[in-house]
């Protein structure tokens, strides 16, 4: 194996609690998941404490808790303004970053341009109210006067009932103030664990009767993928405001390691995870078998959709083929916010095939501008291959060759549930199935329904205002727990829902269900901008 | 063309040239008869003539090709649509296979066992059987084999097993597996002996007292049921009964059959190979080993295949080492104990040398693959292992298949170095051991979700 060139921090602790690793051994770690050997390039470590190295950070990160601060999430804000300055005449780091992921440097800095996963105004003018049962029965007006509306689906009958009863009263009740909050960021995208440290730091923050509350202590345990780009960002905020991350930190161990899960968790009042179904459930049994009421918000693996409705078709279909595959192509579409089947309404000016044949050459020139990373393009192959053989029983078009760096297909067949769900899981890597329908409101019933509702995220649309809301119904009622518009869909907005939760729910309890949320007032209207934002 | 056994004599790169040769002529053979091959592959780039550099270009996988039924009828319930399946078939062989006859078919079959078993009868004149995989993924691998393809597949294992164990003839075979199974290893098992004629010579055995037809499997297996009351009965009712069944009498008579074979062959002097599973050897030597043991005739051997097909609460090292200290040759030493590396669509296994090393008979070309299909250049490598089996694959489909088994190779066609030469003394390309893993699914590289 070639030897790396470079060892870089795949860790963070602030600068008070930096001595807790002078004693401590060593793992190092190049990036893993291909057979062959890597190229010489960057190496990432992490501190292996032992259980007496972990009581003392533990110790020491509770003292450090902080700041008490009312405008802790507007402090967020003005820090994290500052760290593109920063940041910015460090290439050299940014490249290991690339290095380690697999992620095309253009990739990173398309995804990290954006910033508006970090609008952190928006998030403080939501925090500033709060739903009431109404929203368990109609469309409500999005929280803090944002853009777009939100809905709260109950998962009890119950609670369908008690909404006729309770309209005006809140929804949330506020929930004592977490001492300390544990994060598990899995997965290879970065940034994870530096989103899930920012939202446990500000939990105490979201609970309705907040009064300038201590933070809690905070421990996120990032991703052996992707370690880097977070602890890189938390250095970069300290040196514009120490106080704020000082009790914050991040570091690599063992989900395995059952005695120090239990260590952890018996300390922990809050815990959120992004990671997958099966480590939540992990997870999940650790917490029981610790026998205390731990808060758990849990962000499983999930699957995304668009929607193209016949009125982004009318004029120029470039333009919402162009968003779409920006959706699709991100992360290699791994990601949960990931677009997998594009749904395309007949009945306009130009056809199903048209916006297929205008995402193609979309996803091509992005294969060039934002070169493949991690993902193997052994599955395109495989793909391809399917849909080859497919096209011959018809009601199938491949419009990819098998040396492109993409797949789009039209497939038109009947599907089963098996085909439908062989489907969804073939569009990853840069493979879209374009579905037409006639009617996008017939998506909810035929497809989404399919899906176990906890497996579904998000959609990206490209619709009139007047069906949007329609189309929101139909989806939120499936498990579909955000709509936003197309081009948007890598870009969250952290003051909407994120897999059914509010921020309020980090400090705050309220009925079983999810949240849906539309994230904007009319989506043909945002394609002009998001195209000029992303530079298309 | 020289036969398959002299390959074994054959210099590497005169093997290659050989290879090379026949692998051309086979593509080109197929690619004028069969439908999907020639779709796959000319979608790649590659004409009627195939040149080398373009090899992995005919790699199909395996799963797309033999269980692409599920994504072209919709189900992985073939039995419910008879002549669609007879039509997929049709577009998956290289011989003519008169579609028109489907129509004698029922409209729907209750169980796979009986498509599968009135297909056969439909085309008997063909000679044709449908094999399938182990099916532990709850979906069967369906493959067509017809006498040639058989004759030629037998040749190949046999060969292959004969030059490295040195079994033969005069070795009585204990199968631990079922003498009635669609199964492929198993199939060709029960196949070759008759083929070769064995069962005149030897005592052959097999130990599973029951039939192990794609529909038990499936139930038994419980990841795929049919939808609705039936799926339901199978589910509660039937996988229960299966379940207990097997543990509480079928793990016994097993058992009792194999010790019993054993004990004949022991009291008749016949060197013995016992074949079967991990699991079964497991019972099979714990029990032995609660009961002193038993010493075999010299030439004796056990082999084990199939790899570990679910949780199971000792190691592969752990059984086997257990294996030898239960048989013993008649000298007191433990009898050998070795691996088969097989797959279903492979008309040939890698067995085990005494070094542990799996050799890949001589006469298949092998290459490991990186994750974007590309060839890997060295002579020990790690990636997809990839095969053309021109000789051994008969010639009812192009038998170049990429597989989902990560490896590590040394001395792939190609690449060979005679320093890495395998210390056994053969010089065919071979895996190490510990190096195979499954690797099919999507690795979890993100947040987006599999169904």
């Amino acid at each position: 194996m070639a030897q790396p060139s470079s060892v870089l921090d795949g860790f963070w602790l602030p600068a008070g609690l930096r001595h807790l690793t002078r004693d401590a051994e060593w793992e190092v770690a190049v990036p893993a998941g291909r057979p062959a050997a890597p190229e010489p390039g960057v190496a990432v470590r992490w501190p292996r404490l032992n259980r007496e190295q972990w009581q003392r950070l533990l110790r020491e990160l509770h003292a450090a808790r902080g700041p008490r601060s009312a405008g802790l999430v507007l402090r967020w804000q003005k820090a994290l303004a500052a760290v593109p300055r920063l940041l910015a005449n460090q290439p050299a780091t940014l490249q290991a970053v690339a290095d380690y992921s697999g992620y095309p440097l253009s990739m990173l800095l398309l995804a990290f341009a954006q910033g508006e996963l970090v609008r952190l105004d928006d998030l403080a003018c939501a925090l500033g109210t709060s739903p009431t049962w109404q929203a368990a029965r109609d469309w409500r007006p999005m929280l803090g006067g944002l853009p777009g509306y939100l809905r709260f689906f109950p998962s009890r009958a119950a609670e369908r009932w008690e909404a006729a009863l309770r309209g005006h009263q809140p929804l949330y009740r506020p929930l004592p103030p977490a001492t300390f909050a544990l994060g598990f960021a899995a997965g290879n995208v970065p940034g994870n664990g530096l989103l899930a440290a920012l939202l446990l730091h500000i939990a105490n923050h979201t609970a309705l009767d907040a009064r300038d509350p201590l933070p809690p202590a905070v421990l996120v345990r990032v991703s052996r993928q992707a370690p880097l780009l977070d602890p890189w960002v938390l250095t970069a905020i300290e040196r514009v405001d120490p106080e704020l991350v000082q009790g914050l930190a991040l570091l690599v161990w063992d989900y395995a390691d059952e005695d120090l899960q239990r260590m952890l968790f018996g300390q922990a009042d809050l815990a959120l995870a992004a990671a997958s179904d099966q480590t939540i459930a992990a997870l999940d049994a650790q917490i029981h078998a610790t026998g205390r009421p731990v808060r758990f918000l849990r962000h499983g693996h999930k699957v995304s959709f668009s929607a193209v409705g016949r009125g982004a078709l009318h004029d120029d279909p470039t333009r919402p083929a162009r968003l779409a595959a920006v959706d699709s192509t991100l992360w290699d579409q791994y990601g949960c916010l990931s677009a997998r089947v594009h749904f395309v309404e007949h009945g306009s000016r130009h056809g199903v095939t048209d916006y297929a044949a205008c995402l193609r050459d979309a996803m091509r020139d992005l294969a060039r501008r934002l070169p493949r990373g991690p993902a193997p393009r052994r599955f395109l192959h495989q793909a391809f291959d399917t849909y080859k053989q497919a096209e011959a029983w018809g009601d199938v078009q491949l419009l990819t060759t098998y040396d492109d760096d993409c797949l789009v297909v039209v497939d038109g067949r009947p599907w089963s549930r098996e085909q439908w769900h062989a489907t969804v899981n073939r569009c990853t890597g840069r493979v879209v199935v374009v579905r037409p329908v006639d009617d996008l409101r017939a998506v909810p019933a035929q497809y989404l329904r399919q899906i176990p509702a906890a497996n579904l995220q998000s959609m990206s649309i490209a619709v009139e205002p007047e069906r949007a809301l329609e189309l929101t119904e139909g989806a939120g009622r499936c498990g579909v727990t955000a709509l936003r518009s197309l081009g948007h869909a890598a870009f969250p907005q952290l003051a909407y829902s994120w897999d059914g939760l509010l921020p309020l729910d980090l400090g705050n309890r309220r009925p079983a269900g999810h949240f849906t949320t539309l994230e904007t007032e009319d989506p043909l209207a945002d394609i002009a901008p998001t195209l000029a934002r992303l530079g298309f | 063309m020289p036969a398959l056994s002299d390959f074994y004599h054959l210099p590497p790169a005169e093997r290659d040239r050989e290879l090379l040769e026949a692998i051309q002529a086979a593509h080109a053979w197929h690619y004028a008869r069969n439908s999907a091959y020639r779709a796959t592959v000319a979608a790649r780039g590659v004409g009627p003539t195939v040149a080398p550099e373009q090899l992995p270009r005919l790699l199909r996988v395996s799963a797309i090709t033999f269980k692409g039924y599920v994504e072209q009828l919709g189900t992985p319930f073939p039995q419910d649509q008879p002549q669609r399946v007879v039509g997929w078939l049709a577009d998956q062989l290289s011989l003519p296979l008169p579609r028109e006859r489907s129509a004698a078919l029922r409209r729907r079959y209750r169980s796979l066992e009986a498509l599968l078993t009135a297909i056969e009868a439909l085309y008997a004149d063909l000679g044709l059987e449908i094999v399938t995989s182990s099916g532990t993924s709850g979906v069967f691998t369906l493959m067509v084999r017809d006498r040639e393809a058989a004759e030629v597949a037998t040749r190949a294992y046999f060969t292959a097993i004969a030059h490295t164990w040195q079994i033969g003839p005069q070795h009585d075979m204990i199968f631990v597996m079922p003498a009635r199974t669609r199964v492929a290893m198993g199939r060709i098992a029960s196949i070759g002996t008759r083929v070769l004629d064995w069962e005149s010579e030897s005592a052959v055995t097999y130990t599973m007292p029951f039939s192990a037809d794609p529909d038990t499997i499936r139930v038994r297996t419980g990841r795929t049921f049919r939808r609705g009351l039936r799926g339901l009965w199978e589910e509660q009712a039937l996988r229960r009964f299966m379940v207990w069944a097997y543990g509480a009498l079928a793990e016994r008579k097993v058992l009792a059959e194999t010790i019993e074979a054993l004990e004949r062959s022991r009291t008749r002097g016949h060197p013995v190979l016992l074949l079967g599973g991990l699991v079964q050897l497991d019972a099979i030597g714990q029990h032995l080993l609660a009961h002193g043991g038993m010493a075999l005739p010299a030439g004796s051997r056990v082999a084990t295949g199939g790899g570990m097909k679910q949780a199971y609460p000792r190691s592969p090292d752990e059984i086997r080492a257990d294996l030898g200290r239960a048989l013993v040759g008649i000298d007191g030493r433990p009898l050998p104990v070795s691996d088969v590396y097989g797959m279903a669509e492979a008309h040939w296994a890698a067995f085990q040398c005494p070094e542990g090393n799996y050799h890949i008979p001589p006469w298949v070309y092998v290459a490991a693959l990186d994750d974007d299909d590309r060839p890997l250049e060295g002579s020990d490598v790690v990636g997809f292992l990839a095969f053309w089996d021109p000789l051994g694959g008969g010639s009812l489909y192009p038998p170049f298949f990429r597989t989902a088994d990560q490896v590590r190779l040394v001395n792939a066609n190609a690449a060979y170095d005679a320093a890495k030469r395998c210390p056994c003394g053969d010089d065919s390309p071979y895996l190490r051991p510990n190096s195979i893993q499954r690797l099919d699914l999507i690795e979890e590289a993100g947040c987006g979700a599999t169904l």
